[in-house]
């Protein structure tokens, strides 16, 4: 074996990924060449580093509440399973426990930090599964889930969800976990827009308090309306529903946006 | 009804005994990539549901902790990767093979340079090295690194060609190393031997 030939499988030797005939070939060259084998102990001994070091970092969590979470999912899964019929694409679960989470922060650290906090908790996680939504939207065309989506809503509740909506045309759906909750996450889009729809259940979905105070009027419909600069998120419940839209370029009217129409 | 509901119990419990023991390490991976509590969070909570979902699917007696992070890494590159590109992506090919033992060779006086090297690298270092990383490189040096998946594993869990992982893990590799040095740096290192 060439010293090139030994040291092109230095990182396969010490990943311990040779086979063992090439392994008796590289520790062959290393025992004879002394370069090779400083390369190798260099190599050797900043990878036990990097190794022992992330034992100490990364120590393995506990992470109890989410297990606690898990399984409620599970069983909600199992409930429906449980009652048979059509198979549901569309199952919610309330937000209490993240609601109960920042409660602990809240008490914890203040009230500066808390707000700093719940926005992380509240508007984040939407931002994020917007932002990611609005760089590819194509992501989301998948027309037969998304029909499946769109009658679960209506089967559920009533809620009838509009393939278009003023200039923007529904470009599909998918059910996400986003701050701890199952919702639909519909995408529209227009030429260079790009607008995500919420969907979740209405029940323990707590309006945060700096929201409620945003409370806009309109049609019969109250809007609670969140600015910043990562994105901006109305909310509003119709039906058993609370409905969130969002998007990044705050001249969109949002208020104006309804993306269905509640049977109730 | 009752054939359908004993059937459930079956399979909920062979999913808690099977997929359930994973969540440590999922957590693990998901706030390594994630890098927020809140987001990870949710990561593993969307790939239990998926994996509860799709349980049918699952071969049993396969390794059903691959599975897992298949499905996880799967929905942390659809919805959870960062869009644009970390400036630490820019240099990653101007990094010569040989950078340590380059800079080991210039600044060794006596004894082990790399020791001396080591003794100003703190955990902490480490952990802010990896989240430096730029997500490509970030998901196959956390799976091999941290959970110990083989190149063949990783390929499958990220849908990469086995030289890809190679490479990028090569490079990550690289990555990490000049990130460390440059703390070691930071911490005192070159001063001590300048001395
Ligand atoms: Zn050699
Ligand atoms: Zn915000």
């Amino acid at each position: 074996m060439t010293c090139q030939e030994a040291l092109d499988l230095l990182y396969d030797y010490i990943d311990k990924e040779t086979s063992e005939i090439d392994a008796g070939e590289i520790q062959k060259h290393l025992d004879e060449c002394r370069d090779c084998f400083e390369k190798y102990r260099l190599e050797q001994s900043v990878q036990d580093l990097i190794d022992e070091k992330l034992k100490v970092a990364y120590p393995t969590t506990q992470v109890e509440g989410l297990k606690i979470k898990i399984l409620k999912q599970l069983d909600q899964i199992d409930r429906e399973d449980e009652a048979g019929g059509e198979p549901r694409f569309f199952r919610l679960t309330a937000r209490t426990l993240v609601a109960a989470a920042s409660l602990v922060v809240l008490i914890g650290a203040g009230l500066l930090l808390a707000s700093f906090y719940r926005h992380s908790d509240y508007y984040v996680p939407l931002e994020r599964a917007h932002g990611s939504a609005a760089s590819n939207p194509g992501a989301f065309e998948n027309p037969e889930s998304t029909s499946q989506l769109i009658a679960a809503v209506s089967r559920d509740h009533d809620y009838n969800i509009s393939e278009s909506v003023l200039d923007f045309v529904l470009v599909g759906g998918s059910v996400k976990v986003v701050a701890g909750t199952e919702m639909c996450h519909f995408v529209y889009a227009r030429a260079n827009d790009v607008i995500s729809v919420f969907v979740a259940h209405a029940d323990g979905f707590d309006i945060s308090s700096d929201l409620s105070e945003s409370g806009v009027r309109k049609n019969n419909v109250t809007f609670f309306d969140h600015h910043c600069r990562g994105c901006r998120l109305v909310y509003h419940q119709s039906g058993s529903l609370m409905i969130i839209t969002a998007s990044t370029n705050h001249d969109i009217d949002l208020l104006g946006f309804i993306p269905g129409v509640s049977a109730i | 009804m009752a054939d359908r509901k004993k059937e459930d119990q079956v399979k909920r419990k062979a999913f808690e005994s099977e997929a359930l023991p994973h969540m440590d390490a999922l957590y693990r991976t998901a706030l390594r990539m994630t890098k927020n509590e809140n987001d990870a969070e949710d990561l593993v909570q969307e790939t239990y549901v998926k994996a509860y979902r799709f349980w049918d699917k699952f071969e049993l007696g396969s390794n059903c902790r691959a599975w897992l992070f298949k499905i996880m890494t799967n929905i942390f590159i659809n919805d959870y990767r960062s869009k644009s590109r970390s400036p630490m992506a820019l240099n990653v090919d101007e990094i010569d093979d040989n950078f340590l033992y380059g800079q080991l060779a210039t600044v060794s006086a006596a004894g082990d340079p790399e020791k001396q090297l080591f003794a100003k690298i703190f955990d902490d270092d480490v952990k802010k090295a990896i989240e430096n990383l730029p997500d490509d490189f970030r998901l196959v040096v956390v799976l091999s690194f941290l959970e110990g998946f083989s190149y063949q594993e990783i390929a499958e869990i990220a849908d990469l060609q086995l030289g890809t992982v190679k490479s990028r893990l090569h490079r990550g590799r690289k990555l990490l190393q000049k990130e460390l040095f440059d703390y070691a740096i930071k911490n005192g290192y070159v001063k001590d031997n300048a001395r």
